[in-house]
């Protein structure tokens, strides 16, 4: 009787608990790293929501039943989520999306191991994306002075080993290979992207030990904003858009004239260590894309603190034009130019006067074809690609007509399986690249294959990569102190693997992402430059072995309150007689960042260890390690108006990068953006 | 026998105890191979008894290009090269005592220990050669010629190579300038000595017949070394040889009528002082590959150096020859070893 009674009372219940609606909060997050993805869009039938800043959203009336959730953000795949609703329930759950690696239009080459940071954060960690970008990931960004090249090392790797893409477009310099982080600026990125290891099989040429992909700003409100700070450095930008395009200009004014200690005692003032640099970056598109980016930059070559050259100057002009278009079939060609003179009339003793220019034109064009793929409960995309490319170049500093042509195919799928609340991907890629002076192609693979479930996510991947000297390496004239190599060959990752694990977990009011990485392989003829006898440079090649890992820790807590540290180990050594670490390679980098973010303000302390590196092959005249500590406060005032100041390098550490370049210390800066929607 | 303990025994024992550590006899110097491994900023310091047991001191700087080496009395010199700097090296302790800072640009290339107190240092750019207190770390410059790269002494005068280069390349013969360390100024009389030959003299050695022999290497292309035998005291070139081939470099007297020249090309090459003849020229040399130094000690074991690739770390070799130039043992050394020198340390 009692049991008839309840079962009549349930059954009551039920009806009148379907009228009631259910609310539904929840975080849209990076798959990968884990933090919170604000400006997100969360679909529910024809109710959409737009995620704030710490990722969260809410819908306050959800009829009960099945619901579909479909999310999409700039930089990020579009996901969906089926949900079963109880009614009157009030439900939490986390939406994790994937950050794209590369946009090519609307088809996207997706892989299962990017880490991607937004604009947004990246405009907090700096500027450009020297300064943004060094420390993250483990990656160390090697310069020789404020107006100099800033080169990405991930994992260890030679100068030319990484990829720089924006939108799709290599930004690596045609002759040099190395692409120039100083030259780019974090407010002109929409999301930045790192893919570790031998990618070549999907990206080509440059790919041999990450790939780090920028999408930028190409749409969006006006802005204009300036920046000042020690040591005389000024910047002033300004950018113009609406939904379909957006340019941006920029003016820099890099920092010269700081104080340093002399080897023996006293100090003296670095000069010729700044310059100054104009760039606009303009994009367009609806059904084409145009995408175009100059660059004017007239710069001190300091020399070395113990043979420094105040008459040094180079000037360097740039041009680049890349056109893409299409969906299920893909086109896109690029045309780049570039100038560079390089003088010093007055050299210090022993040195010879120059005044060399360079310049240089770069024709690439790709073709490519995708279609939707699927069996037995598989589901994905394939995609073909052909790509060609010729550069040339004329002047003092290379053979007359130095000209290098490439070609390359290749193929690369991505493939999901559910099976119940877990999602298989595999994501296969070959590629077989030819060029000048190879009669046989060379080919590179790659597999990432990801498990993932509600917390957790584990990654295997294997890779092999190849790619061909740079121009610069085997065309340049002889001169004195430089010597070329004809003999060069192209550096090869024949194989490498890859193991990571993700895991999210709840600490009482906090979340926690760990992330735990580790890998192994070989470089063949890694291309390096080395004094040899009586100190003639040339670029040789080595054996190298490539081992180590990466953890980070990602704590969202209340009250606005953030922690994330990271350490990377990368032991990359000599192979064969000598094991010593390849000179200028930190094993150990750690980074850390305390984040406190109530409502209009935005306080971060980051810091960033760069272990011991050594100046020559055996060990020996280590770099010391150093702690650089930043401190910056962000306010924002209304929609339009922020302010910045940012103290960099706060313990004075004035770390070395590149022996006998020292780096100013201390600095500060204040910076002020108005931004009209 | 008596037990009686009596107080002013123990002041007698330490007295002979005291009295015995003031006339004990020193240990004996310990006689060792010097190598400057270049590339890798060191010096291999190398006990030629006891090959096994020996260290590498790094030499520290900024931008280092050392290349040459002299010692005396456990202190080694190394100039620095692009660095500026001459390190003063204990070799005793194995560590670098200071680092004297010379001219800026100076190139510091070439070094003659004078005394306890004094060295000569070579600045090639600067076309000066400083006198330095390596005690103190003053320094005191002088002019000589065009690109001096090389310094002996002997007969209480500083004999500087200049090596008559221009954006490195010869620009015609070299000529030694002779300096008076007492005065630091060049030297009364005849204070310059032609080298007819193809320029870029940069290594002499003094033969056991008292006269300075002079490597002139030419610009590294078609065979152009030639060695110089120069009088010191009447400051004149006495002698002048062809044969010797391409890219001679350091060389070393065995104390009797035997003169070792290394080469890049050639390996190592003999030349008797007595005969004047060449024992071994271009083209006969030992195959001693990247030979870029020899040595000779007091019990007559030859090293000949071998730079190693100068790359990725691999080390370089002294191969330690006999007196009939047959191999005995190799020494592993540090990477690019380019220069050597044998020096006892007391």
């Amino acid at each position: 009787m009692k049991v008839g009674l309840l079962l009549m009372a349930l059954a009551g219940a039920f009806p009148l608990a379907a009228q009631q609606p259910a609310r539904l909060a929840g975080t849209v997050v990076d798959s990968s790293s884990g933090r919170p993805v604000p400006g997100a869009e969360v679909f529910l039938g024809t109710e959409s929501r737009v995620t704030a800043r710490a990722g969260q959203f809410f819908f306050g009336s959800v009829e009960s039943g099945t619901i579909r959730l479909r999310v999409r953000a700039l930089g990020y795949r579009a996901g969906e989520r089926n949900l079963e609703i109880l009614p009157g329930s009030e439900q939490r759950i986390e939406l994790r999306i994937a950050g794209l690696a590369v946009e090519l239009d609307s088809v996207v080459i997706r892989t299962t191991a990017a880490t991607s940071l937004s604009g947004e954060e990246l405009e907090r960690r700096g500027s450009t994306l020297a300064a943004a970008l060094d420390g993250w990931e483990g990656i160390v960004v090697n310069r020789t002075g404020a107006g100099d090249e800033a080169i990405a090392q991930v994992r260890g790797s030679a100068a030319d080993e990484v990829l720089v893409l924006i939108d799709g477009f290599p930004a690596n310099n045609s002759f040099t290979g190395r692409a120039d982080l100083g030259r780019l600026y974090s407010r002109d990125v929409e999301r930045i992207s790192l893919e570790r290891g031998a990618q070549g099989a999907r990206y080509g040429s440059r790919a041999v030990a990450g790939v780090i992909s920028i999408q930028s700003r190409r749409s969006g409100g006006s802005l204009i904003g300036g920046r000042v700070g020690s040591f005389g450095s000024m910047e002033s930008h300004a950018a113009l858009g609406n939904q379909n395009g957006r340019i941006a200009f920029s003016m820099a004014e890099l920092a010269d004239g700081f104080e340093y200690a002399m080897p023996g005692g006293g100090s003296t003032s670095r000069e010729n260590a700044g310059g100054t640099v104009y760039a606009v970056n303009a994009r367009y598109g609806r059904k084409i894309d145009v995408a175009f980016r100059g660059s004017l930059a007239n710069r001190g070559l300091s020399g070395t603190i113990v043979n420094p050259t105040p008459a040094a100057r180079s000037e360097e002009r740039t041009a680049f034009l890349g056109i893409s278009t299409g969906d299920r079939l893909l086109a896109r060609a690029s045309m780049e130019w570039l100038s560079t003179r390089a003088r010093d009339s007055a050299p210090p003793p022993g040195f010879t006067a120059y005044d060399a220019t360079t310049t240089g034109v770069s024709g690439a064009g790709s073709i490519g074809f995708r279609q939707r793929m699927g069996f037995g409960g598989w589901n994905g995309e394939v995609r073909w690609t052909g790509d060609v490319r010729h550069d040339r170049f004329d002047g003092d500093a290379v053979v007359d007509g130095a000209h290098f042509s490439r070609v390359g195919v290749g193929a690369a799928a991505t493939l999901e399986h559910a099976v119940g609340s877990s999602t298989w991907n595999v994501s296969p890629a070959m590629r077989l690249d030819w060029w000048s002076g190879r009669e046989s192609p060379a080919p590179s693979a790659r597999v990432d294959v990801q498990w993932t479930n509600a917390r957790t996510s584990l990654t295997l991947s294997g890779g092999s990569s190849v790619t061909a000297p740079a121009l610069a390496d085997v065309l340049f004239r002889e001169s004195v102190g430089v010597a070329p190599n004809p003999d060069l060959r192209p550096e090869r990752v024949r194989f490498e693997v890859e193991g990571g694990i993700r895991q999210q977990v709840r600490l009482g009011p906090a979340n926690a992402t760990v992330r735990l990485t580790g890998f192994w392989g070989t470089v063949d003829d890694m291309i390096l430059w080395t004094p040899v006898l009586r100190f003639t440079w040339t670029p040789g090649n080595f054996d190298v072995s490539r081992r180590g890992g990466e953890a980070a820790l990602d704590l969202q807590l209340p009250a606005h309150l953030s922690i994330s540290a990271g350490t990377n180990l990368a032991v990359v050594t000599y192979r064969g007689v000598s094991n010593a670490q390849v000179r200028y390679r930190p094993r150990y980098t750690h980074t850390g960042e305390l984040r406190w973010a109530p409502a209009s303000w935005d306080f971060a302390l980051r810091w960033h260890y760069l272990g011991t590196r050594f100046t020559t092959n055996v060990g020996t005249n280590p770099l010391p390690a150093a702690d650089v500590v930043s401190l910056a406060v962000e306010r924002r005032l209304g929609r339009q108006l922020t302010l910045q100041a940012e103290v960099q390098d706060l313990l004075d550490e004035r770390t070395t990068y590149i022996a006998g370049y020292p780096t100013p210390g201390r600095a500060y800066h204040l910076s002020v953006n108005l931004e009209f929607p | 026998m008596s037990s009686r303990h009596h107080p002013w025994l123990p002041l007698l024992a330490l007295a002979a105890v005291a009295c015995a550590d003031t006339t004990a006899p020193l240990p004996p110097a310990e006689e060792v191979l010097l190598v400057v491994n270049s590339t890798e900023a060191s010096l291999s310091v190398v006990p030629v008894e006891s090959p096994n047991t020996g260290i590498t001191i790094p030499l520290g700087g900024t931008t280092p290009t050392p290349v040459v080496v002299a010692a005396r009395n456990g202190i080694a010199l190394v100039p620095m090269g692009l660095d500026n700097s001459v390190a003063v090296v204990d070799l005793k302790a194995g560590t670098v005592l200071r680092t004297i800072q010379l001219t800026p640009g100076s190139g510091a290339t070439g070094v003659a220990i004078v005394s306890d107190t004094f060295a000569y240092v070579a600045n090639p750019n600067l076309n000066t050669v400083t006198r330095v207190n390596y005690r103190t770390g003053d320094t005191a410059s002088v002019d000589v010629g065009v690109y001096p790269q090389g310094i002996a002494f002997t007969r209480g005068k500083v004999f500087v190579l200049n090596g008559n280069l221009v954006n490195f390349v010869p620009d015609g013969p070299s000529w030694i300038s002779v300096v008076d360390p007492v005065t630091n100024q060049l030297a009364s009389g005849i204070d310059s000595i032609a080298l007819p030959g193809p320029g870029n003299a940069g290594f002499a050695d003094v033969g056991s017949d008292g006269l300075l022999y002079v490597i002139s290497t030419g610009d590294f292309a078609g065979g152009q070394g030639r060695l110089s035998i120069v009088d010191p005291v009447g400051r004149t070139e006495v002698a002048n040889f062809g044969g010797i081939g391409t890219g001679p470099g350091a060389l070393a007297a065995d104390g009797g009528e035997r003169l070792f020249i290394s080469s890049f090309s050639e390996g190592l090459m003999e030349f008797n002082t007595v005969t004047r003849t060449l024992v071994r020229g271009e083209g006969d040399g030992i195959d001693i590959p990247g030979n870029s130094a020899v040595e000779v000690d007091s019990k007559g074991r030859i090293y000949a150096i071998g730079t190693g690739p100068c790359q990725g770390g691999q080390p370089g070799t002294a191969h330690v020859l006999r007196a009939n130039l047959s191999e005995q043992d190799t020494i592993t050394l540090g990477e690019c070893a380019i220069f050597a020198a044998v020096t006892n340390i007391p």
